[in-house]
Parts: structure tokens; C-alpha cells; sequence
């Protein structure tokens, strides 16, 4: 008999640490986006037949937000405090989770979908400086296959190529992140509309600290995307989410070939954009 | 790549060649722990037959010529024990989905057969099993001497030929 | 590369049996089987079989080669498979080959450890199943670690931790759930004295299995509006089970119980799933009655909750009809519906006596068996929320209330005698109504298309023995149905026969013909012919055919698939040593 009780005792330590088990309350389905009167109308146009299941995401991103930023980089800008910095191509908010919503198994030349989504300029964004960024990618790898960009005016001349996109892990406590985040509009410039890109404020050194770094720049899904790839820190980047020379995150040295190398690679969907203001 | 599976293969056969000298050394059952179709758990390295040979039979309820090769031997079965003591032990692969009928179908064919229930497969696949029926015959000391698949009318003339053979100590040659 | 591994550990296991022969035969032994199963194609238009869609391949193959060494209270092994092309029917996935099994395992006194793949099965499977079935395409092994320790008599305790095989793709950055497990059984009769003498045995047994799998975002669009679900990363599911046992009675239940796990195989709702199922039993010498009920409640479960196809469950809900062995009544099977079903079986064998009037010389022998399965109740859970609607609780359900439609009922009935030395004979009837609409196409409501089908078969298989080691064999088979005219290619009324000539122990010779002389299509009123020879030599076997194989449907685990008619000649060749 001791030793059933000590039988059953054993088992009973072991059935705790197995006894993972989420049990779910409602409600069952958390609404991550929609409600807006804004539409963002989209086409979407498969020109390869591919496999695997593909996801679309919708990236709310804006430019021109004048805020402190750290820097000890002299020959670009004052250090330490560069206090009139100019954040460009922040990410906002993600319309459609962190990794994008289903939207179609293995695609071929002739799928070809129309999708709308509507979202809402939130409180403390400058409505001008807003653009909508949109990108095809692999549900089991995530790499990204094709980008878009288009701004809340439709302004920007859409050429119908292939494109990638550069996203860039970045802080505004960084001291070595404007440096970077240069090269990154540097390569935006050399590659002539072929390079689209987003900057997502993650990690420590994109923390609220004391004023006048007060500011909160960071968001959900961009968190999420930080911890899932789990960068050695920032400034680093990924184009898109591909593996360039065994990794995924690159320092900014790699950039410039790794976007090279995708842009190379025939244009596999096309997607236009175009966005329905009612606010 | 076929070439490789072929070359496996080729392999296994020689294997499968080399090994059939082995046989006569003696090679005894696996220990797995399964269930009667009684209910009781039984496990296979105890089965045994007071230094009497025994016929293991792999069957199944979905399986015609296994039924076909249980029922032929029934009628002869009275006859073969008083002659040689043998004791044939049949186990059932049937899963769950037919394993609580298996009793109650060997019984209702008047079957005389001691019945283990394998209902994962473990003896079955710790036997080399790929095809049922498949039949071993185990000598006294519980070596096993001999073994074939498939079953028709006539075969149970084999069968009980090598049981004899087994109790005369004589070799058996075919495999 | 890893062709080279395949060749360098079949090569050094071969070496080393070579050299140390003698060693191996002191202290170890060497034992195994393989498998090959070829196809070669041919071009058949009735059967819509074309150079196009046979797409080159025109000869494939399944193989496996299964070692096992044993030494003392140790155990280790592997299995080769190639399947270069799979041949018609299996999962395209599978096209490759490597080795998918390896383990080794020792056991210490009343402990046993297995570490790589491993089968095993809690109870009746309700909670945990894995297994393999080669002609099925089927394994579902895990690989991981299993502990089996007997602490005292009467008791045995089992856990274990793994992953599933997904045909070749490897475990990795959790692409597929890690499932944990425990059970255990106590045999109260032998763990207690005093209990030993009862005449009522009593074992009682419990399971507890997790399933963890790393969350991705799943999210749904509705209205415009976008979602994401809230999905649980471990599922978790237990059981009971109580077997009781007193002279030919045994009544043996099991209950199980899983907690919300939202998947595609059930619409990603958050109910939880239960299943019940019970066994009564009495048998006599000459008599055996058996009678079973089932009620299955949104118990799929597999390690991949995106997972739809006949891979990754972690669980195993039997069927409860009567697995059927003659052709023409396996073209209407059944299998089980995992998201809710209720059913009940019954089954009777009977011998009339030797030597009385309707038993004749040698006793005539009577098999009855009857189910019934209907769809469980399901009520919606709150007014303007349709029942299985994705991201609710999906539906309600009254234990004990039968829902609709029907699925299938099945009724057959089996005699057999053997009228002197020489003739045999075996006679049955079985009727099948067939619920075409929820059994392929997962419809709930009858279509012209897929309607209810009824269904008739008559068979005849008699044995006429020549001299004592040849015989004769024949089969008559004969389907009959007024329904089946919906969009499948099988149609209408079927007639089978089948000429078996056998030289025991060794040969075999068959022809047979199926033909569908009831399709409405006049073009497709097809005989599906075929020859078949194979040669046997103690564990050896060699098979050939060659002939038409009509499309079927194989039922595996709940899941059923298509196998495609095809023309062509098989080689079946299969050892064991």
C-alpha cells in the first residue's frame, strides 16, 4: 500500500506540470481592426502559380513626426539630443494582425481578388501624413513576396514592379539608430520606387523613458514582430523577412545586397491600392 | 533514389536469407503486455504449453481466409490435441472498433482457442506480422520453429504435419 | 545525404551481423519484414485515364524494410519506407523516402523506457491512439520518449511526450503540436488480497493527454469588420474507463472529455468535445451476444488544429459497424463522424449444434449484426447564431437526445456450413442505408445529387475441395440499389464473380469481375476485370495482377478518402525473417 500511495502521489505531480490547459472564456473573437469610415479598396493579382498559403497585411504608417531622438553621430545631426528629429515611415497600427489574414491557398495566374477594408484615423495622427502599406506574405515561412505603398491622397505614381520591403527594428533612445535609419532613405532614393519602407519602434531602447523621450512610438503587432524574430538589437532590419547569407535580421551593411538580390527575382503578384477618405 | 530503395531492399532480402539459418538456434517470443479476450492482461512471454508445442495464429474478424484457417482447424482441432497436445493461441489484430466483438464471435463459432486481443498492433508488429493470416509454431521449450502466411483449404495439413515433426525433434525445412 | 545515412546504416547493420555473427547469434538476434508494392500504369479512357493524367508516372511504388534487434532487455529498430511515386490512392506527401520510425527501448526490471517512435493507445483510443496501417497509408507514430513502470502487481503506469509524424516534414519551430500523455490502469483484483477470489474482475483505468501547440494568429473577416481568434495553445482531454468482468459477461465504458479546441476540423468552435462509449458482452460455448453504444460529441483532435486531412489525430473514435470483408459491401462504408454522432450495435453469433437436424454433420454457424447511427442533437446557442457558427460555442447538445439526419444503419446477416469433407458454403445478406450527403460531402441536407442511399448485397463464397491440398473457391456478389444515380462515378447495381483455384500451401490463382451492369450511364456500365496469381513460401510472399480497380472509398480514422479507379498490373512482394 505505501507503495500505491507513492505510486499515486508521483502521478499526481506529474498530471500538475502536465496539466497545461487554457480553458477560454468569451469573447472567442477580439476585433483587431475595422469600424472606420475610411476604406482602403485593394486588387490583388496573382502573375505566378505558387504554393502554399498566402497572407495579406495592411500596415497603417506615418511620416513627418518631429520628436526628440537620441544621437552620437555628429556628422548627421546634433548630438546628443537631436530635438526637432524627423521620424518618417513609423509604423501606426497593422489592419490586419500581426501576420496578416488569410487570404488565399495556393494562388495561381488567374486568382484575382478585390478586398476592402475600412479603419480609422486614430487621435494623434496627422491624417496627411498617413499612408497605407500592403504586402503578400508566406503563412509558414512569413517571407514577403510582394509590397505596395500608397498615401492617404493617392499621390504617389504606383508602378506596377516588383518591390520589397525594408523593415527597419529602431529606438528613439538608440544613438546609433539615425545613422541607419539615413542609410535606409539613402537606399530608398538609389533604388528609385522599388523599396518601400517601414520603421518599427521596439525593444528597450524604444521604451517611454524620462522627458523629453516621453513619447511611445511602439505598438502591438510591432512588438510582436520584434520578439518573434528577436534581433542582437536595434538598428537592425529585414528585407522582407527573407534569409540573406543564413539570416533574416540584418545589420544595415547587408541592406543594400540583400535588396539587391530579392529585387532581382521575377515580380510574382501585383496589388493596387487605392484609399476612400470619409472622415 | 529508386535505385537506393532497390538496393535496401535487395539488402533485406539477403538479410531475410541469412536469417532463416538462425531459426533453428531458437528464438524466443517478445515480452508485450496485452489482454485476454477474457479481460485479463497477459503478457506474451508467458505463454506457454507444459513442454508442448503451440500454433500463434494472427487473425482478425475482417479477415476471410484467418476465419477460413480458424474454423478448417476447429473441426480437426479435438482430434490434434489428443494426438499431439498442441494448443493454438489466436490473436486478434482488431482495433478498437471490433475488438469487444471478438469473444463473443469466437465463442459463437464453438471455438475452442485460447484468444489475445493485440488491439495496437505491439505483438503484431513485434513478430515481423505484415499480412494475416500468419501463422508460427512454437516447440516445448517455446522456441519458435516455424512460420507461414496465408491460408487455404489444405494448408492445415502442413500445419499439423510440422507439429508432429516439432514433437519427433525432427528439422523442419521449408521455412 | 540522407540517402547516404539510409545506405550507411543498412549497410553497417548488415556488416555487423556479418562480422560478429557469432556474437549476435549468443547474445542478440536480428529479426524484420519488408514490403514491396508495385504499380504499373495503363491508359484506360472508360476509366478516364489518360497519358495527361498519369503524367508520366507510370510505374510507382510503395516499400518498406522493418528491422528489429533484440538483446536481452534490450530493444532497438527502425523501418525504411520509400514510396517512389506513391501509388494511386495514397497521400501525395508521402512521395520520397527515409526512414519515418527508429527507436530503442530497455527495460529495467518493472520499468520500461522507449525513446524515438513508438504506438501506443490509452483504453479504447478515445483520448489517445497511435498507430500505423500500411495498406491505409496511415501512421501517425510518435516520436519523443515513453516511460511504462509497473510499481506494484496489478498497477501499470504510462507517460510519455512527442511529436506526430506528418509523412516526411520534419518536427520543427512548432509547426505541429507536442502532445503529452499519462495513463493508468488498476487491476483491482490483483492489487488487492483479499479481492483475488472474487468472480467479479474489476480494472479501472484513467488518461490525462495535452496537447501544446505553439498559436498562430488565425483571424476572420466578417462584415468588414476583422477578428482574431483567441486560441488556446494547450488542449487538453481525459478519460475513465471501467472494465468489469464475471464468468461470460464483460462490461467494458469508457468516457472522455476534451476541453475547447477550435480547429478546422470543427469549424474553430469553442465547445468542448465528450464521448462515450459502451460495451456489454455475454458469451457461452456455441453463443455470443454483444451490444455497444456510442455517442461522439466534437472530438477530433489532432496536434495541428489547421490540420484537415487524415493525419495528426491524436485521438481514435472506432466506427461502430461491422468491418465488412466482401467487396461489393464495402463500396457504401462507413466512417466516423467525428464532430457528433450517436450509434448503436448489436451483434449476435450462434452455432447450431453438430449432428441435429438444422446443424448438420459439423454444426452450422449464424452471425447477426445491426447499427443504427444518427447525428447527435445540436441547438443553437443563442437566437440569430446558426449552430456551428465559427468563433462560438457552436452549439448545444442534450446527452441523451438523438438528432438528425440519419447517417447509416447497417444490417447483416452471415451463415456457414460445411456440408461434408469437400463443400463449403457461406451465404449473407446485408442492407445498408447510406447517408451520401454528410458521408462524402459533409452536406446536411439530401440533394438530388448525394441522396440516401439503400442498398442490398447478396454474396455466396463457396469452397469445393478437390483433392486435400487443392481447392476450388467461388464468389457471387450481387449489389442492388434504386438511389445511387447522384454524381459519383459508382452507380446503380453491381454484380461481382470471383473464381479462386489454390494449391495449399504454396499457390494461388483468381480471376474476378466486377461489373456495374446498373449504371444509368450507358458508357460506363464497366466490367472491372482482373487475374491474380502469388506464390507463398513460409513468410514469403509474391503476388501479381493485373486488371482494373474500380474507385473506393478508404476510410481511415474517421477520415475517408478517394482511391482512383485505375488499369495496370500489380507486384506485391512481402517477408518476414
Amino acid at each position: 500500500m505505501k507503495k500505491m500511495k507513492k505510486a499515486i502521489y508521483i502521478l499526481a505531480v506529474i498530471g500538475l506540470i502536465l496539466g497545461a490547459c487554457d480553458k477560454i472564456e468569451e469573447p472567442y473573437l477580439k476585433q483587431i481592426s475595422g469600424g472606420g469610415d475610411n476604406i482602403v479598396h485593394l486588387q490583388i493579382e496573382f502573375l505566378e502559380n505558387l504554393e502554399g498559403k498566402y497572407n495579406l497585411n495592411v500596415f497603417i504608417i506615418e511620416s513627418g513626426i518631429i520628436s526628440p531622438q537620441k544621437n552620437d553621430e555628429a556628422n548627421i545631426g546634433p548630438t546628443p539630443d537631436w530635438m526637432d528629429y524627423e521620424h518618417n515611415h513609423l509604423l501606426r497600427s497593422s489592419l490586419t494582425g500581426t501576420w496578416g489574414i488569410e487570404l488565399i491557398e495556393n494562388p495561381s495566374t488567374d486568382s484575382i481578388l478585390s478586398i476592402a477594408l475600412p479603419f480609422a484615423i486614430e487621435e494623434g495622427w496627422e491624417t496627411d501624413n498617413i499612408s497605407i502599406v500592403v504586402f503578400l506574405s508566406n503563412d509558414d515561412t512569413r517571407e514577403i513576396i510582394q509590397v505596395s505603398e500608397q498615401d492617404i491622397f493617392n499621390s504617389i505614381a504606383n508602378e506596377n514592379i516588383r518591390k520589397v520591403l525594408l523593415e527597419e527594428f529602431t529606438g528613439h533612445i538608440c544613438v546609433n539608430c539615425p545613422e541607419a535609419t539615413l542609410q535606409a532613405h539613402f537606399l530608398q532614393h538609389s533604388f528609385e520606387g522599388k523599396l518601400i519602407l517601414v520603421s518599427i519602434h521596439a525593444g528597450d531602447l524604444a521604451t517611454p523613458g524620462a522627458a523629453p523621450y516621453d513619447a511611445n512610438f511602439t505598438t502591438g503587432p510591432g512588438n510582436e514582430i520584434f520578439n518573434y524574430y528577436e534581433p542582437v538589437g536595434v538598428p537592425t532590419g529585414m528585407v522582407n523577412r527573407a534569409d540573406y547569407q543564413g539570416s533574416t535580421v540584418l545589420f544595415k551593411d547587408s541592406w543594400e545586397p540583400a535588396i539587391q538580390e530579392l529585387l532581382n527575382l521575377p515580380q510574382q503578384a501585383s496589388i493596387e491600392i487605392e484609399i476612400e477618405v470619409n472622415e | 533514389m529508386k535505385k537506393i530503395s532497390m538496393i535496401i531492399l535487395a539488402l533485406l532480402i539477403g538479410m531475410s536469407v541469412y536469417s532463416q539459418n538462425e531459426e533453428k538456434q531458437g528464438r524466443k517470443l517478445p515480452s508485450i503486455n496485452l489482454r485476454t479476450a477474457g479481460g485479463d492482461p497477459f503478457n506474451t512471454a508467458d505463454i506457454s504449453n507444459d513442454g508442448k508445442p503451440i500454433i500463434l495464429s494472427f487473425w482478425a474478424l475482417w479477415c476471410k481466409p484467418c476465419i477460413k484457417e480458424l474454423s478448417t482447424i476447429a473441426d480437426e482441432y479435438i482430434d490434434w490435441q489428443e494426438e499431439t497436445g498442441v494448443k493454438l493461441i489466436a490473436v486478434s489484430i482488431d482495433d478498437a472498433r471490433s475488438s469487444s466483438n471478438v469473444k463473443p464471435f469466437a465463442d459463437g463459432n464453438d471455438w475452442d482457442y485460447e484468444i489475445l486481443l493485440d488491439v495496437n498492433g505491439d505483438f503484431k508488429r513485434a513478430m515481423n506480422v505484415n499480412m494475416i493470416p500468419h501463422t508460427f509454431i512454437l516447440d516445448g521449450d517455446g522456441n519458435i520453429v516455424w512460420q507461414h502466411t496465408s491460408f487455404s483449404e489444405g494448408g492445415e495439413l502442413q500445419l499439423i504435419e510440422n507439429v508432429r515433426k516439432v514433437i519427433a525433434g525432427q528439422q523442419i525445412d521449408a521455412h | 545525404m540522407k540517402n547516404l545515412l539510409v545506405v550507411l546504416i543498412t549497410g553497417f547493420m548488415l556488416f555487423s551481423t556479418a562480422l560478429n555473427a557469432q556474437n549476435f547469434i549468443d547474445n542478440g538476434r536480428v529479426t524484420g519484414s519488408f514490403q514491396f508494392d508495385g504499380q504499373y500504369y495503363i491508359q484506360d479512357d472508360k476509366l478516364g485515364i489518360t497519358d495527361s493524367t498519369l503524367d508520366g508516372k507510370l510505374f510507382r511504388m510503395n516499400g518498406f524494410g522493418n528491422i528489429i534487434y533484440t538483446n536481452g532487455n534490450f530493444r532497438a529498430g527502425f523501418r525504411y519506407e520509400a514510396y517512389l511515386p506513391p501509388i494511386a490512392g495514397y497521400n501525395a506527401k508521402y512521395e520520397g523516402h527515409g526512414i519515418p520510425y527508429y527507436f530503442a527501448e530497455y527495460q529495467f526490471k518493472n520499468i520500461q523506457i522507449t525513446v524515438g517512435n513508438f504506438y501506443e493507445q490509452f483504453g479504447n483510443g478515445l483520448v489517445l491512439r497511435s498507430y500505423e496501417e500500411w495498406t491505409l497509408g496511415y501512421d501517425n507514430s510518435i516520436r519523443g520518449a515513453r516511460v511504462k513502470f509497473q510499481p506494484y502487481k496489478g498497477i501499470m503506469l504510462k507517460g510519455l511526450i512527442g511529436t506526430q509524424r506528418y509523412y516526411w516534414e520534419p518536427y520543427a519551430n512548432g509547426n505541429r503540436g507536442i502532445v503529452r500523455g499519462l495513463d493508468a490502469e488498476f487491476y483491482l483484483n490483483e492489487m488487492f488480497s483479499g479481492m483475488a477470489d472474487f468472480k467479479t474482475k474489476i480494472i479501472i483505468g484513467g488518461s490525462f493527454v495535452s496537447n501544446y501547440e505553439k498559436v498562430k494568429d488565425k483571424t476572420l473577416v466578417r462584415d468588414t469588420v476583422i477578428y482574431k481568434y483567441n486560441l488556446p495553445s494547450n488542449v487538453a482531454a481525459y478519460a475513465g474507463r471501467l472494465r468489469l468482468i464475471h464468468g461470460g459477461f464483460q462490461f467494458n465504458a469508457e468516457y472522455a472529455y476534451k476541453i475547447n479546441n477550435p480547429s478546422a476540423m470543427n469549424n474553430y468552435i469553442y465547445k468542448n468535445g465528450e464521448s462515450l462509449l459502451a460495451t456489454f458482452s455475454y458469451s457461452r460455448k456455441g453463443l455470443g451476444v454483444s451490444l455497444s453504444g456510442k455517442r461522439i460529441d466534437n472530438m477530433s483532435y489532432k496536434s495541428r488544429s489547421s490540420e484537415l486531412g487524415e493525419a495528426l489525430d491524436i485521438n481514435y473514435l472506432p466506427p461502430l459497424t461491422r468491418p465488412q470483408a466482401y467487396s461489393l459491401a464495402t463500396i457504401y462504408p462507413y466512417a466516423t463522424q467525428a464532430n457528433g454522432e450517436m450509434g448503436i450495435q448489436g451483434q449476435i453469433n450462434f452455432t447450431i449444434p453438430k449432428k441435429s437436424k438444422l446443424g448438420g454433420k459439423y454444426g452450422t454457424k449464424i452471425e447477426l449484426n445491426y447499427s443504427n447511427i444518427f447525428n447527435i442533437d445540436k441547438q443553437a446557442v443563442a437566437d440569430g447564431i446558426p449552430v456551428d457558427s465559427t468563433g462560438t460555442l457552436g452549439y448545444k447538445s442534450d446527452f441523451f437526445s438523438i438528432g438528425q439526419p440519419k447517417y447509416f444503419e447497417t444490417f447483416n446477416f452471415v451463415i456457414s456450413r460445411k456440408f461434408n469433407s469437400k463443400f463449403k458454403m457461406l451465404l449473407s445478406y446485408v442492407y445498408q442505408v447510406y447517408n451520401q450527403a454528410v458521408l462524402e460531402e459533409g452536406l446536411f441536407v439530401s440533394t438530388p445529387d448525394y441522396p440516401t442511399i439503400y442498398a442490398h448485397i447478396g454474396i455466396a463464397d463457396l469452397t469445393y475441395k478437390l483433392t486435400p491440398t487443392k481447392s476450388l473457391r467461388m464468389e457471387i456478389q450481387h449489389l442492388y440499389t434504386d438511389q445511387d444515380k447522384g454524381s459519383t462515378k459508382i452507380k446503380g447495381n453491381w454484380i461481382l464473380g470471383l473464381l479462386e483455384f489454390n494449391i495449399a500451401p504454396k499457390w494461388f490463382f483468381t480471376v474476378f469481375d466486377e461489373f456495374n451492369y446498373g449504371n444509368p450511364d450507358k458508357d460506363m456500365q464497366l466490367h472491372y476485370y482482373s487475374v491474380a496469381m502469388a506464390y507463398v513460401q513460409g513468410t514469403s510472399r509474391i503476388a501479381l495482377s493485373y486488371g482494373r480497380q474500380r474507385e473506393g472509398l478508404l476510410c481511415v480514422g474517421g477520415v475517408c478518402r478517394i482511391v482512383p479507379a485505375a488499369n495496370g498490373i500489380t507486384l506485391t512482394l512481402s517477408s518476414s525473417f
